[in-house]
């Protein structure tokens, strides 16, 4: 029409930012943590978007991981532990313009942030949550936490703990609301890349669990799968990541999913003998509270007093 | 709210069009103290001209479809154009990416080019050297960015790259009327530079003057060569001198050759009326100001130099004739004597300097005799007229395109600044084709909109459609001529397909569109109240399909944006109706002319209908004939039947019972299984049959269940038969089953479609193959269905 191209407009923010520009102090976690990996990862997203850096939240609670806030050149909130769902839904809520991140472990989410993260999967706002699941409270020095595996050892249970570890994925897909749930491992960030990216293009409440290596207090947990491609299971679908060849040619195990399909997605991210990587569930019809939430936000003192009379004023006494 | 052309059909042959932003104003009813018939009276008058009532129409009204459109600077162009010195011209993004990704690690600088391309479009005004513009407007963008020390060092240093990567010479080209001239002037002028005349020349020259120098030596050693070739015989071969007039010849063709090299003729000579006469032309171009004769002065101009290059061409004729010892007195001497232009070859006129005559279609106009001169003759000069009245109420306008291709000849285009990439293409177009080339070139560039959005509309609205006539490119219709980059050639209109409010809505870009962008038309326009629909009121594309007496009783109007998207009606006067049927005409007219929608084709293929549906109807009432009078036959004999039978049981007669109605109906009630309807003497036939079987009672195949069928109308089309076998049931136009072939499948499938029929339609009759096993079972369980 009128001679143009698809890409006709030039409606362009007279700014531009570099990776540069969201990066904030130099992070403090401990070389080789995997945690650098997603951080850099999500600071790419946010330059390949250009993200506006002051429309900007990353929310975190307590933790190793939810230092993350004070690395992202944004707007930031180190919360209480447990605390960062509530927060972001906060957040989220009357500022549905914001871009929102969440940080957190599973300490921090499985465990004493459990009952928001369920409620913050069903609100279904539309945000991203990280999960960085290293399988330990390790900024208190290694004490189980709810993913920790059945024998690990650690100062809480030197002889190896005994109970089976929590499914952060499984527990999300089971969860009334859920929209996107998917699980990448921090040592291939072509996939991580896409995985985040996809999670921040998915309109609601997007929950990425991410299998993160400590160096220091859980590093057998994901050792023998860095090193063992087959322990890894690559999930794909026509409708699920869109990965590069560089990103999974490794990866010989792989399993065919539709991420529309609930109850495969449960079977899928239910494994324990391999580590399956990609697109467990989306669904984009699920309905998003901030939408609800937000109504009336730029309503001024004056527009909702008319409002208020006018309802008052159906009333006769 | 609802409106007349709001459609909920599925739209076909109509282009989508994101209408995002817009929607239906709430509908607060009509303003106080107006009713209905008021505001439809006054709408009326308004239509009719009546100059008591004017329009009402809000200043930032533009068509619905360019909402999105409102803001030009926002908007990515051909514009500018890159001039590149080989000739090639391209669109500003088209040259970025081409020459980013010869720089290495330029993520900062690649990802703002788009920033440095809104820059640079913001800034040009005129023609422009293209690495200080692009240089000064990346500049620019960084300073504005403000960007971190790394990446701000990056920037700047690949910039500078990109900057001296930009060959020399190469310049930019905004979109306003310089365009065309600017375009062609340089591809024109580019072309010219293949040209190796010169060097041709010189040698040839060069060839002559040592051929001619070789004879004072041979004649020098005193020997003389006839005689020496009489002495060795005539089989030994040798040179023998040229004779006099030979040599004087020769002489002469190199004098001329040499009077030719002292002349220092441009390539290009670009012919300026009063109205181009600011143009910049090309360094290597010479200008010749015309006044208000240009084409006359075209003319002349090049019959000059035809008639300077004649004595060249001629001289060069004579050269190579004379190396390869050829030249034939009484056959040559004559015609290049009278060599002129008329003589040229092909080849010749493409050795000659360029004349290329630029003005406005006015200038054509009030030159319209040399201009005719020029388009039916030989001399292929290049004509570049500007016109920049796109949306006029000209009645009367003269299409000098259309005028152009009468003249069969020439070739002849109307482009437009707006559609760059034809515009090129006629250009190159014009200049392979080595005739006389007229190109009109829409280029109205005052627009506050723009030239770009401007041109468009027009070419949208066909107020100037683009066309190309091109006698090269064959003998016929179909090849020389073409619409190609209109829009939408096969509809009236362009056509576009969107959603406002949920509703799906049909919106065309009529001349009315474009014409309501004039500012001075805009007083043709009156805005209706929000909410007013009626039956009176219809879009203007279909209003203009109406017949004058038709149009009469309803008022046509159009969808246009405000500035926040609501869209309203706006009823059309007649004064811009009267236009849009004119360009509808003209439309139409170039349409048939490039075979769409061509009306000798449209005539031919309804005679042949005519003459089908006439045969056919013949055929149908034959048939009707025959089916009445065979009913009338089976009706009479039937009843003979019916009567002779009750008067035997009446009368106690022999040959006991037999069911009249069985006996009498059974080939009208059972259809045959092919098709065909049992003659009385057939039904008489049935009848001896059952009686026989009385005595013969062995199985004939189907036996007394009949023959299968389908009773059609109480199918509802389940699928369940064609589950079963799909080669014996099929549907009917009206997709209700029948039995295409029973003896496809077998009886058990018919059996078993019968059972699965949650209709029960289906009537298995008897089995074909007496030889199919289970045919007891089989037919006990199609009795079911009798």
């Amino acid at each position: 029409m009128f001679g143009l191209k698809q890409d006709w407009s030039l409606d362009v923010l007279p700014r531009y930012f570099t990776l540069d520009d969201y990066e904030s102090s130099v992070p403090r976690w401990c070389a080789g943590c995997g945690d650098h990996g997603i951080l850099t990862t999500v600071q790419r997203i946010c330059r390949d978007k250009q993200l506006l850096p002051e429309k900007t939240v990353c929310v975190s609670g307590i933790g190793c991981s939810s230092r993350f806030p004070h690395y992202m050149s944004t707007y930031g909130f180190h919360g209480l532990h447990g605390r960062a769902f509530p927060v972001a839904c906060g957040i989220k809520s009357r500022r549905p313009d914001l871009d929102v991140w969440v940080a957190t472990g599973d300490g921090d989410c499985c465990s004493i942030g459990a009952g928001h993260w369920v409620h913050a999967v069903r609100y279904n706002m539309d945000m991203v949550a990280i999960l960085f699941d290293n399988n330990v409270y390790a900024l208190t020095k290694k004490q189980s936490s709810p993913t920790s595996q059945i024998g690990q050892s650690t100062n809480t249970h030197p002889k190896g703990a005994p109970l089976p570890p929590l499914n952060p994925s499984t527990t999300t897909l089971s969860i009334t609301n859920c929209s996107f749930v998917a699980q990448t491992v921090d040592w291939n960030p072509v996939h991580m890349h896409e995985t985040l990216k996809a999670a921040h293009e998915h309109k609601g409440f997007s929950f990425v669990r991410i299998f993160q290596r400590c160096p220091v207090f859980s590093e057998e947990c994901f050792a023998e799968a860095q090193t063992d491609p087959d322990l890894v299971q690559l999930v794909e679908h026509d409708n699920g990541l869109q990965v590069s060849e560089s990103g999974t040619r490794i990866y010989k195990n792989r399993r065919t999913h539709d991420p529309s399909d609930l109850v495969q997605a449960m079977a899928v991210s239910n494994q324990t003998d391999v580590l399956p990587i990609g697109l467990l569930y989306q669904n984009e019809t699920m309905p998003i509270y901030n939408e609800y939430s937000s109504v009336g936000i730029n309503s001024t003192p004056e527009d909702k007093i008319n409002a208020l009379n006018h309802q008052l004023d159906r009333f006769a006494i | 709210m609802s409106s007349p052309d709001v459609i909920d059909h599925e739209m076909e042959e109509t282009q989508l069009i994101d209408l995002e932003g817009l929607h239906f104003p709430p509908d607060e009813g009509l303003p106080s103290g107006h009713t209905l018939p008021d505001v439809l009276r006054d709408a009326r008058r308004f239509h009719a001209g009546d100059p008591s009532v004017v329009s009402s129409m809000s200043t930032d009204l533009l068509p619905a479809v360019m909402h999105t459109l409102r803001r030009p600077e926002l908007i990515r162009t051909d514009y500018p154009l890159v001039l590149l010195p080989c000739g090639k011209v391209q669109p500003l993004v088209e040259f970025f990416i081409e020459i980013i990704a010869k720089i290495e690690n330029s993520k900062v600088l690649s990802d703002n080019l788009v920033r440095v391309e809104r820059q640079v479009r913001e800034g040009l005004k005129t023609v422009a050297d293209a690495a200080k513009v692009i240089g000064s407007a990346g500049s620019k963008v960084g300073d504005m960015l403000a960007l971190n020390e790394k990446a701000d060092h990056d920037f700047r240093t690949k910039g500078a790259e990109l900057v001296q990567s930009i060959p020399k010479g190469t310049i930019l080209v905004p979109c306003t009327s310089v365009a065309g001239p600017a375009v062609a002037l340089h591809i024109i002028e580019a072309q010219t530079r293949g040209n190796h005349l010169r060097d041709s020349v010189i040698k040839m020259r060069d060839a002559l003057k040592s051929m001619n120098s070789r004879e004072p030596a041979v004649e020098a050693s005193g020997i003389d060569s006839s005689k020496l070739q009489t002495v060795l015989g005539k089989t030994t071969s040798g040179s023998v001198p040229m004779d006099e007039s030979r040599t004087k010849r020769v002489k002469a063709t190199i004098k001329t050759i040499e009077a030719w090299l002292t002349n220092s003729d441009s390539p290009l000579y670009v012919v300026t009326s009063s109205f181009a006469d600011d143009i910049s032309v090309p360094h290597s171009a010479t200008k010749v100001k015309a006044g208000d004769s240009l084409c006359n002065k075209a003319i002349e101009t090049f019959d000059e130099l035809a008639q300077r290059y004649a004595q060249l061409f001629g001289a060069m004729r004579t050269a190579r004739l004379e190396l390869a010892n050829a030249y034939e007195s009484p056959r040559h001497d004559h015609l290049l004597e009278n060599f002129c232009r008329k003589c040229f070859s092909d080849a010749e006129f493409d050795l000659m300097p360029k004349v290329v005559a630029v003005g406005s279609v006015q200038d054509g106009l009030a030159n319209m005799a040399s201009l005719s001169t020029i388009l039916r003759s030989a001399r292929p000069v290049t004509l570049l007229l500007l016109g920049d009245d796109l949306a006029t109420l000209d009645h009367e306008r003269i299409e000098l395109a259309y005028l152009a291709v009468a003249h069969r000849k020439c070739f002849a285009t109307q482009v437009s600044i707006a559609h760059p990439s034809h515009l090129v293409d006629s250009i190159k177009s014009g200049i392979d084709s080595v005739r006389p080339t007229l190109h009109t070139i829409a280029s109205e560039d005052t627009h506050p909109l723009g030239a770009w959005l401007e041109g468009n509309a027009a070419i949208e609205g066909r107020a100037c459609p683009l066309l190309r006539y091109d006698p090269s490119q064959g003998l016929t219709w179909a090849e020389r001529f073409d619409l190609v980059d209109n829009p939408q050639t096969e509809h009236d209109w362009p056509i576009w397909t969107g959603e406002i409010d949920n509703q799906k809505l049909e919106l065309s870009f009529t001349f009315a569109h474009c014409a309501m962008l004039t500012t001075n038309l805009q007083q043709y326009f009156m805005q209706l109240p929000d909410g007013v629909t009626s039956s009176d009121l219809l879009p203007i594309e279909q209003w203009l399909h109406l017949s004058l007496d038709e149009s009469a009783t309803v008022l046509p109007y159009l969808w246009a944006a405000d500035a926040d998207g609501a869209i309203h009606k706006l009823v059309v006067a007649r004064v811009v109706t009267d236009v849009c049927r004119e360009r509808l005409d003209y439309w139409n007219t170039l349409q048939e002319l490039a075979g769409i929608d061509n009306s000798y084709v449209e005539q031919a293929i309804q005679e042949e209908r005519e003459i089908l549906d006439t045969a056919f109807a013949t055929e149908r009432e034959t048939l009707a004939s025959k089916h009445a009078t065979e009913i009338e036959s089976l009706r009479t004999t039937a009843s003979q039947v019916a009567m002779q039978q009750l008067a035997e049981v009446l009368l106690g007669g022999g040959g006991g019972f037999v069911n009249p109605l069985v006996s009498a109906s059974a080939p009208t009630i059972a259809p045959v299984a092919n098709g065909t309807i049992a003659t009385p003497t057939e039904a008489g036939e049935e009848v001896a049959t059952e009686e026989s079987a009385t005595t013969e009672p062995e199985d004939t195949g189907s036996g007394d269940l009949g023959e299968a069928w389908i009773d059609s109308p109480l199918c509802t089309t389940c699928n369940d038969c064609m589950d079963v076998n799909a080669q014996v049931f099929v549907y009917n136009e009206d997709k209700q089953a029948y039995i295409k072939d029973a003896s496809a499948g077998t009886y058990e499938e018919m059996v078993r479609a019968a059972e699965a029929c949650p209709a029960r339609c289906i009537h298995p009759g008897g089995p074909l193959n007496p030889s199919e096993p289970n045919l007891d079972e089989l037919k006990k369980r199609a009795a079911d269905f009798i």
